[in-house]
């Protein structure tokens, strides 16, 4: 019999007592208790049958507390902009509340708001110059690490954009022959099964760890799904060296 | 929308895809894991009168916890149920004439099913604290994971599968191999 043969046998065994075992499962608190080291040790020997037949059962509880990172694409847990709209919707009319959108797009500002900004601004830029010696410009930049040698052609990867990012600082591990190298990168929107270009950057080289560093307008990337086109510079070929896609939300 | 519906949905926003992670972990496919993280939102929206507002992820973890257990407690009560209204036999095959060479491989595989069949009920005759942790190893689970999962030492669970080897090879008259990682 081989190995294989036995893991089935295990398996069905474990199947047969799960049935068995039906709904006598132990509650919450008990099995919290079993992690602390709480339980009399003929409490524990019962709890300890229940985790042999769901051991996947002991590895959530015993998992990191902290908030799991937001699952990837190819990841059974990822979702969707648009599943995750429907979620909600479905939710907010089993709740019975306002099922209004999750990512909300940004109110128009009204009339009399611009004018009192416009009147700000004009303001300030007679003015306020005069009086204040000159400042870098500060921008929000937020970094995200993608990591191109794990492979990235497949389904998108999700990357929260948040309302108050003017640019996000987009770092880009690639893989051993893309070190020390220049590229144009290319920012591109999937729209209907066509791509269209949005931005591009010329000589965009990578640092001594093989890492490219590339910002990107946030206004740039609203909900949708984009591609991150790299062409090694020198190389006149219409394919790109490699391909990043994302979807943001 | 109220305050309390405007924290919801902002929680909803911010921890649907780690609650169907951690459902995930449980061993629920994607889209069962999906419909129980909706289930635990209901819950935590029943609840949110009684939660003062901090660790947020704290209380969703336990609401999914207790959600993941009730799943697969009424799982069991569905399959009890089952086993109770099955009281037909299996009904007789009907197989296709063999050749020689499909034939041979029948028997093996019936030979296969014959000694499956004798593992799993000679693993059942072994006492609990010996079955739990060879069944864990069957089922490809590394020695230091039996050890956390079931709370033993590492020692404890080498020694537990040990002896319920040497029990199985009393009675099947061979030890099964080992499947899995390698400790």
């Amino acid at each position: 019999m081989k190995t294989d043969q036995w893991s089935a046998a295990a398996s069905e065994l474990q199947a047969d007592r799960r049935a068995e075992l039906g709904d006598r499962i132990p509650e919450l608190e008990t099995l919290q208790a079993f992690f602390r080291d709480e339980l009399p040790e003929d409490e524990a020997d019962v709890v300890r049958e229940f985790l042999v037949l769901y051991p996947e059962v002991a590895a959530a509880l015993m998992a990191d507390e902290s908030a799991p990172p937001v699952p990837g694409p190819g990841h059974p847990a990822h979702l969707s902009a648009a599943e995750r709209e429907a979620g909600w919707r479905d939710l907010a009319a089993r709740l019975d509340i306002p099922g209004e959108p999750i990512t909300p797009p940004r109110a128009a500002p009204r009339w009399h708001t611009l004018w009192a900004v416009a009147a700000t601004l004009a303001f300030g830029a007679l003015l306020v110059p005069q009086f204040l010696p000159p400042k870098p410009e500060v921008i929000e930049v937020r970094e995200l690490e993608l990591d191109l040698t794990r492979g990235s052609a497949g389904a998108p990867s999700p990357l929260q954009i948040l309302g108050n990012e003017k640019k996000l600082l987009v770092k880009l591990s690639l893989p051993p022959a893309g070190r020390l190298k220049q590229f144009r990168v290319e920012l591109l929107a999937e729209r209907d099964g066509d791509t269209q270009l949005l931005w591009h950057e010329e000589k965009v080289a990578t640092d001594g760890s093989g890492t490219l560093h590339v910002v990107l307008p946030a206004r740039r990337v609203p909900p949708g799904i984009y591609q991150l086109r790299l062409f090694l510079e020198g190389v006149s070929s219409q394919k790109p060296t490699w391909e990043f896609r994302f979807e943001t939300f | 929308m109220t305050k309390k519906d405007e924290l919801f949905q902002s929680l909803y926003r911010r921890y649907l895809p780690g609650v169907v992670s951690y459902l995930v972990k449980f061993g629920f496919d994607r889209d069962k894991a999906r419909d129980l993280a909706q289930d635990t939102f209901v819950r935590v929206y029943e609840h949110m009168d009684s939660w003062r507002g901090e660790a947020e992820w704290a209380f969703l973890r336990t609401t999914a916890q207790h959600v993941a257990l009730n799943e697969i407690r009424s799982r069991g009560t569905r399959k009890r149920k089952g086993a109770e209204v099955a009281i037909d036999g299996p009904k007789a095959l009907e197989l296709p004439s063999l050749d020689r060479e499909a034939g041979a491989r029948l028997i093996e595989e019936q030979e296969q099913v014959r000694q499956a069949t004798a593992l799993g009920k000679a693993i059942r005759e072994l006492p609990p604290r010996l079955r739990g942790p060879l069944e864990l190893r069957l089922l490809g689970h590394s020695y230091k994971s039996i050890a956390a999962t079931l709370r033993l030492s590492l020692d404890t669970v080498k020694t537990r599968i040990h002896e319920a080897k040497g029990k199985l090879r009393e009675m099947l008259g061979h030890t099964p191999e080992e499947p899995g990682h390698e400790d």
